[in-house]
């Protein structure tokens, strides 16, 4: 979505109010560091998005449109400046094919299901193992989960934020579901969840 | 295709699983995948573990805030540009 057009009077007055900022910006911080942590790897790199973020944002304030989301005006700038960024240090961004549905997930759990890891949603500690799957999700897949399974962004609106097609949306999306569901399954057999031969009545997805 | 009785096979309704979970299927699809769903155990078994998947997905990465030093942090770089809190700092 494109914010920075004609600086309407409505603008203007909202812009003049000297804590509009601090009232719809500032509370969005927590959610801008999140996306800004599935964009940028490193704790550090993320902070510093962050404060790259709020600082831009800050200087064309008086871009933003009263009654916009707020909240996505600052990721569409996080956005911006980790690709930025990213230029700046000359990394690669990883390619990998996606998902184009969700096949490949159900096969995997019908495999779960047949050597019985598949109730590892409830018998191991799940919290402490998704956040250790999510840290291993590179990008460009984290940024799609993250917008929409913690954000609840659509996969247009996703679409739109991140300037990539709809259709890659959702293959980056169910490929970065079926990465961490594989990290967890893996988890769970090294915890010595399930057992080969364990039949419960596998499906026939396969 | 029958526009109102759309019948879909277990293949078919796994495939859109993911768009059914997500809320992006049209009303009709969407009717289909749930009838499915509503008559066949193995699908349904896939879709409720897709299901606490997400909601899972979705608890553990909400819980993610900002440290308090890096609110401190963006406050002290706006400051530098002329901004005054007002409501207070975290």
């Amino acid at each position: 979505m494109e914010h920075s057009v004609d600086v309407t009077e409505a603008n203007k007055v909202a812009t003049s109010d000297p804590h509009s900022f601090e009232r719809e910006a500032l509370p969005c911080l927590d959610a801008v560091f999140r996306f800004a942590r599935s964009l940028a790897h490193e704790r550090a790199d993320a902070d510093d998005l962050v404060q790259e973020t709020f600082l831009r944002a800050y200087r064309s304030w008086s871009t933003f449109l009263p009654g916009a989301d707020c909240r996505r005006w600052l990721f569409t700038i996080c956005h911006n400046a980790f690709l930025r960024s990213r230029e700046r240090s000359q990394r690669r961004e990883l390619h990998e094919q996606g998902d184009i549905d969700a096949l490949p997930a159900v096969i995997l759990h019908a495999h779960a299901i047949r050597d019985g890891t598949d109730a590892l949603l409830t018998q191991i500690e799940l919290v402490p193992a998704l956040r250790g799957a999510l840290e291993m999700l590179a990008e460009p897949f984290r940024s799609v989960v993250l917008l929409v399974d913690a954000e609840g962004y659509t996969y247009q609106e996703a679409s739109e934020l991140l300037s990539v097609p709809v259709g890659t949306v959702r293959s980056r999306l169910y490929r970065g579901r079926r990465f961490l569901q594989e990290i967890l399954f893996a988890h769970a057999r090294d915890v010595g969840l399930g057992c080969a031969g364990s039949h419960q009545g596998s499906t026939d997805h396969e | 295709m029958n526009e109102v009785n759309e019948v879909l096979d277990c293949h078919a309704a796994m495939r859109r699983l993911w768009e059914y979970l997500d809320g992006e299927l049209s009303e009709q699809t969407l009717e289909a995948v749930h009838a499915h769903l509503s008559t066949c155990a193995d699908c349904y078994r896939h879709y409720d573990f897709e299901r606490e998947f997400l909601a899972a997905l979705e608890a553990v990465q909400a819980q993610d805030c900002a440290p308090s030093t890096l609110h401190s942090r963006v406050l002290d770089t706006l400051r530098m540009e002329g901004f005054v809190p007002r409501y207070g700092e975290r």
